[in-house]
């Protein structure tokens, strides 16, 4: 009997903070859209003429919840040159994915997508093959190869499931250092990332 | 050269201005005025070819309206919003060989001995087949007669020099000239600070003889030969690592043709003609640092061509019917095996002449073998409403089979690192790739690329004529073209050493429209004013579908961030202009003087895409409009012509865009012609 009562004041306890919660939530204020400025992830350094790894760099992650880099387990998102991995799934990047992460890509605008995908949906990277692809033209971005140009494509809106499970959303406005209008690859430090996002800290997938 | 001395009357003067004979062969095979072809033909006629000091096809389309030069693998030609590779261009009526990735380099013909130059936008198929999708230029020499010779020399900084000379003899039976061109260019340089010019020298020599024979009263005979011959140096600066590469293009060109033309009555003739031509391009380009070849070319093309015709006339009918073939041959280095192909066509027109209005009806059926074969039809119609005005209609299909380089090309430039293979070549070489682990991606789905469509048309065009007595003209057309199953490059596969393999599809829906506006007035018997103006949108209606879809983005330029494209954003295919215009006023004097200015406009057009969206649609992806103005004398003393002029008097360039078009240009030129006796 003591064991029942126990069980049912948590019960009621629990209906009441999902009841708070749900009364809190239902006229969301909206949620902040937040700008990470200049992430900067370099690639390897190759030897263009022998194709020889010259230096090693490793991937730079980032965690939404902290919204800043991180070097333990928590990170959500991994960068590296135009390459972005997700915390879940597997890899040969030597990188640990300890979390349940994942992310799809939709066309749209940014403002315009106000709920995160249904879970089914979310990719999680197995291999080389990244939930985010790499790729001119593949994922997020494009590569001029008469201007020697990494482009984020437009109307790309990347949809991240955390490595604890929470939603967030982001659009990368640009490639180079200082997101410059029109960048120029040989002066602008290329792999400097400049993207902005809405992070759901409740769980949900109300990402407005 | 017309007499400019004696008496002086209005007749005269519209003589002086407008070309003697306007008579016009390319639109229906036969020779017609103007007035009685329900097909508008643009022509540009000795004279203007002469006032305007032009040595070269490029020279004198670039100041058309309508027309537009392209500098893609040489100087193309643009019309009605399609590229060159659907112009057919002709001399005498018979196909120029050699062209570049499609384009016909318009810098090899030039016209010391062209009579006019015969302009027919619009489809031009169902007489011309393959490549007349977007039109014909018909470049007509002139006819032999008489008996004398002719010296011309031009001198500018981009023709240093030119030297012209021709030699004609004939009596009424047996007819005959040749005509030889020899021109040094030094090049020119409008971005000094780069290694190179933007342009650099070539020479090149262009001889041509023609033969007629009157074997009857009922049978004539004509036979003629043209060679090209040209060397361009080529110097350009190449980074990782930092060299210079050096090297010669040599191309020749050939074009042999022979006629036996037969009137068995006044309703029948019979013509048979064969022509044979050849294309060979050579080139070799090395880094002089490193001694490594950085590109080299060998290339042959041939065609032979007979054709027979037959035309008879009933009435105010006039019936024809024509039947051919076409072999071609290619070899060259960047084709597995030597290529050929052999492909029977016939065609047949009926013409209609009537008092008030006339009606052109044609249809041409094109085998080819081992792609598809094409019936092209065309439609014309014109109504005379009274002696000045008539309205008109014409509807017509085009076609265009892929060509051997969208078929057989198997290129590797391990230099910049990529690889071309025509749609036949990609699915073996892929196999081969993808056996030995070469392929890390495919960029697109590999068996979409497969059997090979030609690239078809569909047009329409209405348009309304004025011309009265006094020699004022003006036409007004309306054109518009939906194309179907363009042929695009795309990049099918990255391997695993990050070189991207190309390869060509039907892919595109594309439609160009417009309208086109030109008129001539004489002000005074002296004075003479011409204007025209063409108007222009060439979409790509995927894109379209797409953008009222709401599925095309764009980044704005200053926050980044993403926002839906309007159908107002989107500015159509690359390198049109919306807008150009022509204004040429002559002025002729009683002395024999001439003298003439021109100015030319282009609005704006897209150069490439920038914003990662791969359509235009952002100000910075546009070049800027531009005007360009010309001046040139001329004065007509005895045998004797001397001119001088400046081409692009406010010094306009574009090294990166147009580098066609050099800077400030004066010239001086004289002619000087002898007639031992005129048979005219």
């Amino acid at each position: 009997m003591k064991h029942n009562a126990l069980l049912g004041i948590a019960f009621l306890l629990v209906g009441l903070v999902a009841c708070k919660k749900d009364n809190s939530v239902t006229p969301s204020d909206p949620l902040t859209v937040q700008e990470v400025d200049n992430l900067f992830a370099p690639n390897d350094e190759i030897d263009r003429e022998t194709g020889e790894i010259l230096q090693t760099n490793d991937f730079v992650k980032f965690s939404f919840s902290t919204n800043g880099i991180v070097t333990d387990d928590s990170w959500d998102l991994a960068f590296k040159g135009t390459k972005i991995l997700v915390n879940g799934g597997t890899g040969s990047d030597n990188v640990n994915r300890n979390g349940n992460g994942g992310a799809i890509i939709k066309d749209g605008i940014f403002e315009e997508m106000t709920t995160a995908p249904d879970d089914g949906e979310y990719r999680q990277d197995s291999g080389t093959d990244l939930a985010i692809p790499t790729g001119s033209n593949n994922g997020w971005y494009v590569y001029n190869d008469a201007a020697y140009l990494i482009t984020p494509i437009a109307g790309k809106v990347i949809f991240v499931r955390t490595h604890d499970g929470k939603y967030a959303k982001l659009e990368i406005l640009s490639y180079y250092k200082d997101a410059p209008a029109t960048p120029d690859p040989f002066t602008d430090q290329a792999a400097t990332y400049t993207f902005r996002f809405i992070y759901q800290t409740d769980g949900s997938k109300n990402l407005q | 050269m017309a007499g400019c001395d004696q008496s002086f009357s209005q007749e005269d003067s519209i003589r002086m201005f407008v070309d003697e004979s306007e008579v016009i062969i390319t639109a229906a095979k036969m020779s017609r005025t103007q007035e009685k072809l329900p097909i508008p033909v643009q022509v540009i006629g000795k004279r203007e070819i002469q006032q305007t000091g032009a040595v070269r096809l490029q020279d004198i389309l670039q100041q058309q309206s309508g027309i537009n030069t392209v500098s893609m693998l040489g100087t193309g030609v643009q019309m009605q919003g399609l590229d060159p590779d659907y112009t057919q261009i002709l001399i005498d009526g018979e196909p120029l060989t050699g062209r570049s990735g499609g384009t016909l380099d318009l810098s090899r013909i030039v016209l010391g001995n062209v009579q006019q130059i015969e302009i027919l936008k619009g489809p031009a198929s169902s007489l011309y087949g393959s490549n007349a999708l977007a039109g014909v230029i018909n470049i007509i020499t002139e006819q032999p007669g008489g008996s004398g010779f002719l010296v011309r020399s031009m001198l500018s900084p981009v023709q240093a020099p030119n030297l012209q000379a021709e030699i004609h003899h004939g009596t009424a039976k047996f007819k005959s000239s040749l005509f030889a061109d020899y021109t040094y260019s030094p090049g020119y340089d409008l971005d000094p600070e780069t290694y190179g010019k933007t342009v650099e020298p070539y020479h090149q020599m262009t001889i041509h003889g023609k033969l007629s024979a009157q074997l009857s009263t009922y049978t004539k005979w004509t036979a003629s030969v043209r060679h090209v011959n040209q060397t361009q140096w080529n110097a350009y600066e190449v980074t990782n690592p930092a060299d210079v590469v050096t090297g010669n293009t040599y191309q020749k060109e050939w074009l042999a043709a022979t006629g036996m033309h037969h009137y068995w009555n006044e309703h029948l003739k019979h013509s048979l003609r064969v022509s044979y031509s050849t294309f060979n391009q050579d080139l070799l380009l090395v880094r002089q640092e490193s001694q490594q070849v950085e590109e080299s070319l060998r290339f042959f093309q041939q065609f032979i061509k007979p054709e027979w015709q037959q035309e008879l006339i009933f009435r105010d009918l006039t019936w024809y019917l024509g039947a051919g073939g076409e072999w071609e041959q290619v070899q060259s280095d960047r084709y597995e095996v030597t290529r050929r192909r052999a492909h029977p066509y016939g065609f047949t027109q009926l013409e209609w002449q009537r008092p008030t209005w006339q009606m052109l009806a044609s249809a041409r059926y094109d085998n080819y073998v081992d792609i598809a074969s094409s019936l092209s039809p065309k439609l014309s119609l014109k109504y005379h409403l009274n002696d000045q005005w008539s309205v008109g209609a014409g509807w017509g299909q085009g076609f265009k089979v892929p060509d051997f380089r969208q078929l057989y090309l198997n290129f590797a430039n391990s230099v910049a690192g990529y690889q071309v293979l025509g749609s036949a070549e990609l699915p073996t070489v892929l196999a081969d790739l993808e056996s030995q682990q070469l392929i890390d991606q495919y960029l697109v789905n590999p068996d979409l690329f497969g059997e090979m469509q030609p690239e078809r048309s569909n047009s329409g065009q209405f348009f309304a004529d004025y011309h009265d007595k006094r020699g004022n003209r003006m036409q007004i057309q309306a054109f518009r073209n939906d194309i179907r199953q363009l042929i695009e490059t795309l990049p099918v596969a990255r391997r695993t050493n990050g070189q991207l393999i190309y390869s060509y599809l039907n892919l595109n829906k594309v439609y160009t429209q417009g309208i086109e506006w030109s008129g001539s007035w004489m002000i005074s018997p002296q004075w003479q004013l011409k204007s025209s103006y063409q108007y222009l949108q060439a979409r790509d209606k995927d894109v379209l579908t797409s953008i009222d879809q709401g599925k095309v983005y764009r980044r704005n330029p200053e926050t980044l961030r993403t926002e839906r494209l309007t159908r107002k954003d989107y500015g159509g295919l690359f390198n049109r202009s919306a807008h150009q215009a022509q204004i040429q006023l002559t002025y002729q004097s009683r002395g024999g003087w001439s003298v003439q200015g021109r100015c030319i406009y282009r609005s704006r057009f897209g150069f490439a895409d920038l914003n990662g969206n791969s359509i235009l649609d952002a100000a910075s992806e546009y070049v800027p409009g531009y005007g360009i103005g010309y001046l040139s004398v001329q004065k007509y003393w005895k045998s004797w012509i001397f001119k001088g002029g400046v081409d692009n008097l406010t010094n306009y360039h574009n090294a990166t865009y147009l580098p066609q078009i050099p800077g400030i240009t004066p010239f001086v030129g004289f002619e000087y012609q002898f007639d031992f006796h005129s048979d005219k």
